[in-house]
C-alpha cells in the first residue's frame, strides 16, 4: 500500500467522523450492507492513499469529498457488477465442452470491463451499429437493416465510434 | 505515391486531430462491407505517406485489439446485456431515455477470430458469414473458400503461399488437377497462425480453429488429406511476407511429385503415431500426413493423426453430411454459416442426429431439423435462435 501522507491524527479523525455516515450513505444507495461496507473502505483507501495536495479539499469539505469519491466507485461497482452478470448469462448460452477456466474467466471479465468503460458515453444507437460491425462482422448495408437507418447514418455512427474508442483506448 | 510527396514532408509532424480524422475515416470505410482494391491501396499508401499516419494507425490497432480480447461470441452478447441493464436502471430512477431496447435484441456471433486484428479484414481473398469462393490462383492451383474465411496469397520465385487468417480453405495443387502439366518447382505451402502445411502433390483441407475462450493466443489448426500428402511443421513462424518454412520438407516437396508417397526426409508416422500417445513432435520437425488422416496442431505440437471422418472436405458441396453426431454439434457446424446465435436446449444437445443439410440455406437446414427430429424452434430475432424439445 502506498505511504499514507495524511497526517495520522487527521486521517484517524477523518475515519472516526465519517466512516459511519458514509457507510450509511452508501447502505441506503446500494441496498445492500456488505457492498456498501466494502466501497465504504475502498473510499477511505482512496483518498488516504492520494497525495497530500490532492488531500487538501477532504479536509476543507470532507463528506462532499467523501461522496464524489464514493460515487465513481458505486459507478464503477454496478458496471463491473452488470458486466459479470452479463459475462455469466452468455457463458451460460455456451456448450459445457466450451466453458472457460476461473483464471481465463477473471481475465475475461477484465478484458469486458475495459471494453464497456471504452464504449462508455457512446449513445445506444451509436454503440449497437459499433458492435454489430466489430464483434457480429455486419456489413453497413445489413446494419442500416437491423437498425432501420439509412447507411449514411451506419457510417456516421461507426465514425463517431470508432473516433471514442480511437480516445480512449488502452 | 508517396514519392511524389517531398522527403520534408514526410519529418513535419502533422496536426493530430486531422490525422485522428483521416485514421478514423480509413477505418470506418474498411470495416463497411463494400471496400474496394483501388480503395484498399489507397489506404496503404496513406498509411506509408507519413509516420504519424502509422502512429494514427497503431491506436486504432489498440482499439481493435482491446475489442478482440474476449471472444466475440461472448463479447456481443455481454456487452448488449450490460446496455440493456444499465438502460433499465437508468429508467427506474425516470432518466430520460432513448434506448428503447433496440430492434435487436441479443446478437450473438461465433468468434470467427479476428486476432490479427484488421488482418482478415485486408485479406487478399476473403468471404463473409454463409458465402463460399473458388479462385484459380496463378499456377492453376484451385483454392476454395469456407465460410468467413481469410487468406493472403503470396507466390514468389521460390514458393507459393497461401495464408490463412481464418476460416477454411480446401486446395487442390496445379499437378493434382493437371498431372499432364510440367511440375511447378516451387513449394506449395499452407501458412497459418499455428504453422504451415506443405502439399506434396495433392488435395486437402486447412481449417483455422481459434478457440479464443482458452487464451488469446490460443487455437489450433486441423488439417484433412483427401489426396496423397502434406507434410506439417508446427510452430513455423505466421506472419505476411514471413516466408513460411517448411523446415526440413520444403527442399523435397520441390516437384510437387505426383506420387503421394515422396520419399523425403520426413520421419513418417509409422502408421498412425501408434502406441505413442504422448506423440508431440518437436517444433520445426516435419509430420507427414497421408491420404484419409486428419491431425490437429498447435505452436508446439502436432497432435496424433486420426482417421479422417467421412465428410472431410464435404463443406464444398454446400451441405453438411452429419452421420450420427449430436445435436450440440451439428448447431455448432451450422452457427459457423449464420450470423447470430445458433443453440439449443441442454435437454435435446445431446439428441443424436443424421442426415444432409444445407450449407447455404441454415433457415432451411433449421426447418429440415425440427421437422424429421423431436424439436421446436424459438426465435427471439432471426439473429438468435434456439432449438428445444417439441
Amino acid at each position: 500500500m502506498s505511504p499514507i501522507t495524511l497526517h495520522d491524527d487527521s486521517a484517524a479523525t477523518l475515519y472516526s467522523d465519517h466512516h459511519g455516515w458514509l457507510h450509511g450513505w452508501l447502505c441506503r444507495k446500494m441496498g445492500n450492507a456488505g457492498d456498501a461496507a466494502d466501497l465504504a473502505h475502498d473510499t477511505f483507501v482512496r483518498v488516504l492513499t492520494r497525495s497530500s495536495t490532492a488531500q487538501a479539499p477532504a479536509l476543507r469539505a470532507p463528506r462532499a469529498y467523501l461522496g464524489t469519491i464514493a460515487r465513481g466507485l458505486m459507478a464503477d461497482f454496478f458496471r463491473r457488477k452488470d458486466v459479470e452478470r452479463a459475462y455469466l448469462d452468455a457463458l451460460a448460452a455456451l456448450p459445457d465442452v466450451h466453458q472457460p477456466s476461473p483464471e481465463t474467466r477473471a481475465i475475461m471479465l477484465e478484458a469486458l470491463v475495459a471494453i464497456d468503460t471504452m464504449l462508455d458515453g457512446l449513445k445506444p444507437q451509436v454503440r449497437q451499429a459499433f458492435l454489430l460491425s466489430q464483434l457480429d462482422g455486419l456489413t453497413y448495408e445489413q446494419i442500416a437493416v437491423e437498425l432501420g437507418v439509412t447507411r449514411r447514418t451506419v457510417g456516421n455512427h461507426m465514425c463517431k465510434a470508432i473516433e471514442h474508442c480511437y480516445l480512449l483506448a488502452p | 505515391m508517396n514519392a511524389r510527396l517531398p522527403a520534408t514532408d514526410a519529418q513535419t509532424p502533422r496536426d493530430e486531430a486531422v490525422v485522428r480524422k483521416e485514421a478514423v475515416a480509413w477505418y470506418a470505410r474498411l470495416c463497411s462491407g463494400t471496400i474496394t482494391d483501388a480503395e484498399r491501396a489507397a489506404w496503404r499508401q496513406w498509411q506509408a505517406a507519413h509516420p504519424d499516419h502509422r502512429r494514427a494507425w497503431q491506436r486504432i490497432e489498440s482499439m481493435r485489439a482491446a475489442l478482440l480480447q474476449v471472444p466475440t461470441n461472448i463479447a456481443a452478447p455481454a456487452l448488449r446485456m450490460t446496455e440493456q441493464a444499465r438502460s433499465r436502471r437508468q429508467a427506474l430512477r425516470g432518466v430520460a431515455l432513448l434506448a428503447s431496447a433496440g430492434t435487436l435484441g441479443y446478437v450473438a456471433w461465433r468468434g470467427a477470430g479476428e486476432q490479427g486484428f484488421a488482418r482478415p479484414l485486408l485479406a487478399d481473398y476473403r468471404t463473409g458469414i454463409g458465402q463460399q469462393r473458388e479462385v484459380v490462383l496463378a499456377d492453376g492451383s484451385l483454392l476454395v473458400l469456407d465460410t468467413a474465411t481469410a487468406v493472403d496469397v503470396r507466390f514468389t520465385g521460390t514458393e507459393r503461399v497461401v495464408r490463412l487468417w481464418a476460416g477454411a480453405v480446401l486446395i487442390e495443387t496445379a499437378h493434382q488437377r493437371q498431372p499432364q502439366q510440367p511440375a511447378d518447382p516451387r513449394p506449395f505451402i499452407v501458412q497459418t497462425a499455428q504453422g504451415s502445411v506443405t502439399a506434396l502433390g495433392t488435395r486437402f483441407t486447412v481449417r483455422q480453429y481459434d478457440d479464443p475462450l482458452h487464451d488469446q493466443f490460443g487455437g489450433y489448426t486441423e488439417v484433412a488429406v483427401l489426396e496423397h500428402a502434406v507434410a506439417i511443421c508446427a510452430g513455423a513462424v505466421a506472419g505476411a511476407g514471413a516466408a513460411a518454412t517448411g523446415a526440413g520438407v520444403s527442399d523435397p516437396a520441390a516437384g510437387d511429385p505426383a506420387a503421394g508417397d515422396p520419399s523425403i526426409g520426413v520421419p513418417a508416422p509409422s502408421g498412425p503415431a501408434a502406441g505413442n500417445p504422448a506423440a508431440t513432435n518437436a517444433v520445426h520437425q516435419p509430420v507427414l500426413l497421408r491420404a484419409g488422416q486428419q491431425v490437429r496442431f498447435t505452436r508446439s505440437r502436432v497432435e496424433t493423426p486420426q482417421v479422417a471422418p467421412d465428410n472431410a472436405g464435404q463443406w464444398r458441396s454446400g451441405h453438411l453430411l452429419v452421420n450420427d453426431q449430436s445435436l450440440a454439434e451439428v448447431l455448432a457446424e451450422l452457427s459457423r454459416y449464420r450470423h447470430g446465435s445458433l443453440g439449443c436446449d441442454p435437454g435435446v444437445a445431446g439428441l443424436r442426429i443424421s442426415g444432409v443439410f444445407p450449407l447455404t440455406d441454415t433457415d432451411r437446414a433449421l426447418a429440415l431439423l425440427t421437422r424429421t427430429f423431436p424439436l421446436r424452434q424459438r426465435s427471439l430475432t432471426r439473429y438468435w435462435v434456439t432449438l428445444g424439445p417439441r
